[in-house]
């Protein structure tokens, strides 16, 4: 079987060829924008950006900072550049149905002229309007009107007077009313003088004073009539003065708007208004109505204005908009109301677009996170998209909660193309439990965080690099630098045939090093600024590592590093503290006894541990009754703990390192402290791949050289595992001066050779391994037991035999 | 700047409507600028008392039309609450304009117990009221039997409105001058001298009443020339403003009805009849 194989300290870090690229520093790199890969992504985004159907809108996912709004930008405004400029929106008042704003779709451009000379023609209407209505015309026609009916109200009551008169009534008039009373000699009789009448002429009085009543009332009760055909007469007048005064002014804005029927009809309605409206319009302008604030105008001026809510006068293409606040009414629009005399009202002039509007024709682009986390934006957004129009009303209007009279503008169509940012997780969560989604979201961007390593890819990573130094305006970086960024990029994705596609990471680290290149007072960034910015990137965080390694150095922590001992090896954990992980050193060890074949894992019986990390407990029971008790019932019992493990533990990197153990505790054979391990194993005796090689390596590294190298220590990684190394220089300059030692490991029986220092030990054509061997150590002691078992088993069931003694 | 004026005492008739209210402040302004005391007097008329001792007398709501029954009782008490409001007017406009004041109230015939009353004024006001043709025979009436110079009211003045007078060297025209010129003036409104006469008395006219004016430190005068010509274009003398008051020496100076006059103008007119020898 043999040792496994020990690593050279080239193998140990893959540097990048700086003397292969073509430049000498970032300067010399040209401009261009460049993808780094995501072919996969970039298909999705050109595929959704191109399809016109409804449906086809685009989820980019995955982790932030993999360049997907660069890419996505990059495209849409590709695309929007392409595109037709959309129309301009404006609302204007429904003068039948204020309540029910009416919406106009114009050509670009011509929605801010429209309201420009709609507001010029309000401007010369509140001019020629108090002039018509002052004019000597307009003033004598009103007069002699109301005159006519002064005149003719006091002819009816003169004539009653006379009446009354004719037939010696006098009509008095008193603060209640009109009394009628007997006269004589042109005085009002009195009683004594009316009693004195005979009867009949009493009585005739009295019939004459009920006719002059009853007449009285007849013309009272007409009076309303005539005041009603008084105020008509006048409302004509003023229909027929506001006619002469705007009409002409209307007809010539229509001739100019003559191809857009949609203002052709709204100058005619408006016109219409104006001439049902212009008294009123006149007290307003006298300064009664004025508003306290002084954008918003007089309501005169407000009920005739445009209120332009989208404007693409300036706009050369389609546009993209990316709405940063996806709150509910950034979305869809809202209707502002603005206190007036201690109320809250509102018209279609103080309706305000949504980030819907403005990107209509268009692209828009939000985080997906935020638009979920903001109440009711979700179900708006789905809701517009799904109808294909925006409506703006508010939450509580859409809820049906709020039934106070509001404005219900219009809704505009809509045809956008909207993009969603968001992580992988968010995706699939909204693909299982929101049906709407995959109907509404029909393409899906996956965004990797890693890419290929090559020549080629090393190439376009340092084009990318060169352009956020461009865009950080950074000092320029040398190949060296460069060569230094790229491994360190591969390193953060722990694989050195990878590269991280991490942008945000890489512009911090980029600022960074510029930030240090600064304070050396160098011009160019080289390699040695890099080192420094990796170095203080880690010392900041690096306390908790500190500690707990200043444990193990003090005692604290028992973890050996030399020497021999049975049952007892080193295994490897990695720890994450955001976004800085590290390994640490563990004391795994096990003892066995005799028993029915269990095999106990202590952190899973306290619950310390999960579940794959119990799974590869388990696995080791199968490997060892597969290999030693294939015949017989393995008949031991064995604990596995993490000494001094007071946090939990997951993962099955730790199998082979709890196999090696119990290899140790049954067999008795001593474990060199000098090494530590991490595999995983599978029930076959193979080692296989784990996370955190890098980390785990230098874990155990620091440790060892906090104590002094002793030229015996290293570690032992899975062969697989090989590919991902990217180790520190101190751990690959310890290598390369034989002082550190780390071994690609295929099977437990090569790891085990190696830490006993005994031959592993091959079954020959018996299925018996050599006697000396490890596993023949092993096989003959789970022999041993399994007779021991049996014989125990044979005295319980017959009681004179006293049972054997055990002992492991 | 007081007015060497002989006016001692201006009597206002109210009767506590909307237009005696108002005609009310117009009054107390001239009061004021002449420094006069201001008189009210409410008449509670006793057509309307004997009326209502009348059996079955009945009044007809004047907005409503109802008919309602009505007694002595009941009149008696509208007339009383008549009379107390327009003590409170009168009382609340010469407090604010601090003028002496008195009010009066009287029962009887509205024409004699006004008669009377005149006899002890410089200066009659009387509201138009509402419905100026029958007012207009009331109070062309008064213009015709009183002694004393006439004011008829019809809406309170508005600052910047222009006092008119017309000036025909025919007596009560210098009176009427001397009072326009005082309340122009006073109030620092336009002062207009509407001319009538021939075409040749006008020049004379006004080169006279210019001089005479500017011997007095009178501040410029407008002159219109009327002539004889219609009336009516006075309506359109201050344009935009309007005029505040006309000062007629005579009833008849302008040469045509009183009624018809006031119709045109929409202002109040003061009529001074007295001549020069009995003002004094």
């Amino acid at each position: 079987m043999g040792l496994p194989r020990e690593l050279n300290a080239a193998e140990l870090y893959r540097k990048s060829d700086s003397a292969a690229f073509d430049f000498q520093t970032t300067r010399d790199l040209s401009d261009g924008v460049r993808i780094l890969g995501q072919p996969r992504a970039v298909e999705s985004v050109r595929f959704a950006v191109g399809m016109k159907h409804p449906g086809y809108n685009l989820f980019a996912l995955g982790p932030a900072g993999t360049g997907r709004q660069f890419v996505i930008r990059h495209f849409l405004e590709e695309e929007a550049s392409r595109r037709p400029v959309p129309p301009d929106l404006c609302y204007v008042n429904d003068f039948a149905s204020p309540n029910t704003p009416k919406l106009l779709e114009l050509p670009a451009g011509v929605a801010i002229r429209l309201k420009a000379e709609i507001d010029d023609l309000i401007e010369e209407i509140s001019t020629a309007l108090p002039g018509a209505f002052e004019s000597e015309e307009y003033q004598a026609r009103l007069q002699a009107m109301q005159q006519e009916f002064t005149e003719e109200n006091e002819k009816k009551i003169e004539q009653l007077q006379q009446e009354a008169q004719s037939i010696g009534l006098a009509m008095l008039h008193t603060p209640m009313g009109i009394v009628f009373a007997p006269q004589k000699d042109g005085e009002v009789m009195s009683p004594d003088a009316f009693n004195a009448l005979p009867e009949d002429e009493r009585k005739r009085i009295e019939s004459a004073i009920e006719g002059m009543q009853k007449k009285l009332q007849g013309i009272l009760r007409g009076l309303p009539r005539l005041q009603r055909e008084l105020r008509n007469h006048a409302k004509q007048l003023n229909e027929e003065t506001t006619e002469v005064a705007i009409g002409q002014l209307i007809e010539d804005l229509k001739q100019k708007y003559a191809d857009f029927e949609r203002v052709r009809f709204h100058l005619d309605e408006m016109r219409q208004d104006l001439i049902g409206h212009a008294r009123e319009l006149l007290q307003g302008a006298e300064g009664q109505d004025e508003s306290p604030i002084p954008a918003y105008g007089s309501p005169m001026s407000r009920r005739y204005r445009v209120n332009v809510l989208v404007d693409n006068s300036e706009a050369s293409g389609a546009p993209v908009i990316y709405e940063d606040h996806p709150v509910y009414e950034s979305l869809v629009g809202r209707i502002e109301h603005m206190s007036h005399m201690g109320t809250l009202v509102t018209d279609f002039s103080l309706i305000r677009a949504g980030a819907l509007h403005q990107a209509r024709g268009g692209f828009l682009v939000l985080d997906a996170r935020r638009v979920l986390t903001q109440p009711y934006a979700w179900d708006g957004l789905k809701r517009a998209l799904t109808s294909r129009r925006i409506r703006i009303e508010s939450p509580g209007q859409a809820l049906g909660l709020v039934s106070t009279v509001s404005l219900e503008p219009e809704p505009a169509p809509l045809d956008v193309k909207v993009v969603l940012l968001g992580d992988q997780s968010l995706y699939y969560l909204l693909c299982a439990y929101d049906p709407d989604f995959a109907g509404l979201f029909k393409v899906a961007a996956d965004f990797d965080d890693r890419l290929e390593r090559d020549t080629d890819s090393e190439r376009d990573y340092a084009h990318l690099i060169a352009e956020l130094i461009r865009k950080h305006s950074l000092r320029p970086f040398d190949r060296g630098a460069v060569a230094r960024v790229i491994e360190e990029s591969a390193r953060s994705v722990g694989d050195s045939e990878r590269l991280s596609t991490h942008v945000g990471h890489l512009s911090d680290l980029l600022l960074e090093c510029d930030h240090w290149a600064g304070g050396a007072g160098a011009e160019v960034v080289g390699a040695d600024n890099v080192e420094r910015a990796i170095e203080a990137q880690t010392y900041r965080v690096d306390r908790v590592r500190e500690r707990l390694q200043e444990g193990v150095l003090r005692g604290t922590v028992d973890i050996q590093t030399e020497g021999m001992h049975v049952g007892q090896v080193n295994g490897l954990a990695v720890l994450q503290l955001g976004t800085f992980a590290f390994g640490k050193p563990s004391r795994i060890t096990a003892r066995i006894r005799l028993g029915k074949g269990e095999v106990i894992n202590i952190e899973r019986e306290v619950e310390l541990s999960g579940p794959i990390h119990s799974k590869g407990v388990l696995i080791l029971s199968g490997f060892l009754s597969a290999r030693y008790a294939a015949e017989s019932p393995l008949s031991l019992s064995a604990t596995l703990v993490f000494e001094q493990s007071y946090g939990g533990v997951d993962g099955d990197s730790a199998s082979s390192t709890e196999l090696y153990a119990l290899l140790s505790a049954i067999s008795g054979l001593p474990l060199r402290q000098s090494l530590a391990v991490t595999g995983s194993v599978n029930q076959y005796g193979q080692v296989q791949a784990i996370g955190g090689a890098n980390e785990k390596i230098e874990g155990f590294f620091d440790l060892c050289r906090a104590r002094g190298l002793t030229g015996d220590q290293g570690v032992l990684i899975p062969a697989t595992n090989v590919k991902h190394l990217m180790l520190r220089h101190d751990v690959v300059e310890a290598v390369r001066a034989g002082r550190f030692h780390i071994y690609a490991v295929r099977t437990i029986d090569e790891g085990i050779e190696l830490l006993t220092g005994v031959e592993a030990g091959e079954a020959g054509d018996d299925g018996q391994f050599p006697p000396d061997s490890v596993n023949g150590s092993v096989a003959r002691r789970m022999q041993e037991l399994a007779e021991r078992r049996l014989a125990f088993a044979r005295a319980a069931s017959s009681p004179e035999t006293p049972g054997p003694e055990v002992s492991t | 700047m007081m007015a060497p004026t002989p006016v001692q005492r201006v009597l206002v008739a109210l009767d506590a409507s909307p237009s005696s209210l108002a005609a009310l402040e117009a009054a107390a302004r001239l009061a004021a600028w002449v420094g006069a005391e201001l008189a009210g007097l409410y008449v509670e008329d006793e057509a309307l008392l004997r009326g209502a001792d009348l059996p079955l007398t009945r009044v007809v709501g004047s907005f409503s039309g109802q008919v309602r029954p009505l007694d002595r009782s009941g009149i008696e008490r509208q007339l009383r609450a008549q009379a107390a409001r327009a003590r409170q007017a009168i009382e609340a406009v010469a407090v604010r304009s601090r003028l002496r004041w008195t009010f009066r109230v009287t029962r009887g015939s509205v024409t004699a117990s006004l008669h009377e009353a005149a006899s002890e004024a410089d200066i009659l006001s009387l509201g138009r009221g509402r419905a100026p043709t029958r007012m207009g025979r009331t109070t062309t009436a008064f213009l015709e039997s009183s002694g004393v110079p006439v004011l008829l009211l019809d809406r309170p003045r508005r600052s910047g409105q222009a006092v008119v007078t017309v000036y025909d060297a025919q007596p009560g025209s210098d009176e009427a001058l001397e009072l326009a010129r005082t309340l122009a003036s006073g109030e620092r409104t336009p002062l207009i001298i509407v001319l009538r006469g021939g075409d040749k008395e006008l020049d004379e006219l006004e080169d006279f009443l210019a001089n005479r004016l500017r011997g007095q430190g009178a501040k410029e005068a407008r002159f219109y020339r009327l002539g004889r010509g219609d009336a009516s274009s006075l309506a359109r003398l201050n344009p935009g403003k309007g005029i505040g008051m006309l000062i007629l020496p005579r009833v008849s100076a302008l040469g045509k009805g009183m009624a018809e006059l006031l119709r045109d103008l929409e202002c109040p007119v003061l009529v001074i009849r007295k001549s020069a020898e009995s003002a004094s």
